[in-house]
């Protein structure tokens, strides 16, 4: 087709600025390994299980509570629910399910929030304080990192989960002593997934060695304690996150 | 600035036992008497860790991958030796095994040598090593007077053959090639008991036994012993306290009876391990 083209050099060249320009669009770094738009085996409507029919997030995403992973559902869940459903079992979607059902095979699903082996992530801390010790809402606490995903069809990534994104919050919160203390405005509001962009600064927290301000390694009440004196210019800079990489890091 | 905050906090900064206030400080205990050299502990840090075997070869040439090896010696009993422990079938020849790990120096030598602060204290004693941001200079290796650093020269991980790579252990990452490692002392376990204290309330406080070693679980005569030494209940602060071996004492006070000692004390690198010297029967 490419030869038989009147103007060859004239595709060819806009072949060049296409891939020109959208290596200027795309972002790169941590939305290299972006996989929010992964091929998945058919589209989830989590828009209707979780916007029309309300249902929680962790019914679900079971082990978001007790674990470090949330979960995906075996597919005897989503039976459960829908072998009661006679209105939708004809629409392609759900045919689909039942035929991995009838197979006995699980979905393969592909994983969207994937962090690297070295980050030691646990749902379950965070689940158990926002949800049940400060009693938010749930979509609103899982929508913090997920987005908003009561209006997506199959999950897809929002945020560069970097560790400034995690810093974004932790240089603020840092555990039981912060319980009941309201959360910053941009945490607090769920962000719409097309206007969201990623944290791409990293502040990382540096530790002893490498901080000149800090002989040794600080607890975290010495840093606050310290960084109340400095002029609020550079008070806003630091990150007042605790400097223990193995909390975070394995 | 910096002078300034020395000059004001000089008294906190002087002090000995810096983390004092933490609640826990991580220890160790090993009883030679009980250590047969079989192996088991060796073996269950390899599962636990996941470690790669890199085979005899690559250990002949120095890239040995071990976060813990048991150290064999051979001491001839003094004295004359029985005729009929000679003519049994098991004569005492003098072995003696020490096994060897991490020993988690509270004034490690490997922690100020690393260019990239990749390696320092955590506030628990522990000597934490961060493979994201180790480079690979080797330098901790080189300074670290046990020889209980390893480094990767291959990406071993490469070498699991297909289904082998789901037994590995989820919750500590597989190193890449370029990258130093060491025994953590199961740092991935010290961290699942406190997210449990934390469930039941109790955030400073874990049981003892909660947290038990890959090394501790397997050995078969329990001759490893880990612990909260700031716990004054804990198993392993008893026997630090029984064989008067303390930390912040770079020299311990030798006690009629009582075996403790800590390997190369004299360079006060204030190890938190103690083994309990072996004693032999060489009369008999």
């Amino acid at each position: 087709m490419w030869q038989k083209s009147k103007m060859p050099w004239i595709s060819k060249f806009g072949q060049v600025l296409l891939i020109a320009l959208a290596s200027l669009i795309l972002p790169t770094g941590a939305w290299a390994d972006d996989v929010s738009d992964a091929e998945q085996p058919f589209e989830f409507p989590h828009v209707r299980h979780a916007s029309k029919f309300k249902i929680n997030c962790m019914y679900c995403h079971t082990f978001a509570r007790r674990s470090k992973v949330a979960g995906i559902p075996p597919v005897a869940k989503c039976i459960g629910c829908h072998d009661h459903l006679p209105s939708v079992r004809d629409t392609p979607r759900i045919k689909k399910l039942f035929s991995y059902w009838e197979q006995k095979k699980p979905i393969p699903w592909r994983k969207v929030h994937d962090m690297p082996d070295f980050v030691h992530f646990t749902h379950k801390r965070h689940i158990q304080r926002f949800i049940f010790k400060d009693g938010r809402p749930t979509q609103q606490v899982c929508g913090m990192c997920h987005g908003d995903v009561k209006t997506f069809t199959v999950g897809r990534k929002v945020r560069a989960l970097t560790m400034g994104f995690c810093l974004s919050c932790h240089k603020q919160f840092q555990g039981d002593s912060d319980v009941g203390k309201p959360m910053p405005a941009e945490r607090w509001m769920i962000p719409t997934a097309a206007t969201d962009r990623p944290v791409m600064e990293v502040e990382h927290p540096q530790p002893a060695v490498l901080d000149p301000e800090h002989p040794k390694t600080m607890k975290v009440a010495e840093v606050s304690k310290l960084s109340e004196r400095l002029p609020k210019s550079v008070r806003d800079h630091l990150v007042h996150a605790p400097h223990d990489c193995w909390q975070c890091h394995k | 600035m910096a002078l300034k905050r020395m000059l004001e906090n000089w008294s906190d900064l002087r002090k000995r036992d810096y983390y004092e206030d933490e609640p826990y400080m991580w220890g160790m205990s090993i009883d030679l008497n009980k250590c047969t050299g079989c192996g088991s502990c060796v073996t269950a840090c390899y599962a636990e860790n996941n470690l790669p075997v890199v085979g005899k070869e690559r250990c002949g040439s120095g890239h040995a991958m071990h976060w813990m090896r048991i150290e064999r010696y051979w001491e001839e009993p003094e004295g004359e030796t029985d005729i009929d422990i000679e003519q049994s079938d098991y004569p005492e020849r003098g072995a003696h095994y020490t096994p060897m790990m991490c020993q988690q120096c509270n004034h490690a030598p490997c922690e100020p040598v690393c260019p990239v602060a990749a390696t320092y204290h955590t506030p628990d004693g522990l000597n934490a090593q961060v493979y994201n941001r180790c480079v690979g200079s080797r330098y901790c290796g080189n300074n670290c007077p046990y020889k209980v650093r390893y480094f990767n020269f291959f990406d071993f991980s490469k070498d699991i053959p297909a289904p082998l790579e789901m037994q590995l252990n989820p919750d500590l990452s597989v190193r890449s090639k370029g990258v130093m490692e060491k025994c953590t002392f199961c740092v991935q376990r010290i961290r699942s008991a406190k997210d449990k204290a934390e469930d039941a309330g109790h955030r400073d406080y874990i049981e003892d036994g909660a947290v038990k070693t890959a090394c501790q679980q397997t050995c078969p005569t329990e001759a490893i012993v880990f612990g909260n030494l700031k716990d004054d209940d804990s198993k392993v602060k008893t026997l630090w306290a029984e064989h008067e071996v303390e930390l912040n004492r770079h020299e311990q006070e030798k006690v009629e009876d009582a075996r403790g000692y800590r390997v190369l004390e004299e360079l006060n690198v204030e190890p938190s391990v103690m083994y309990l010297d072996r004693v032999r029967d060489t009369e008999a």
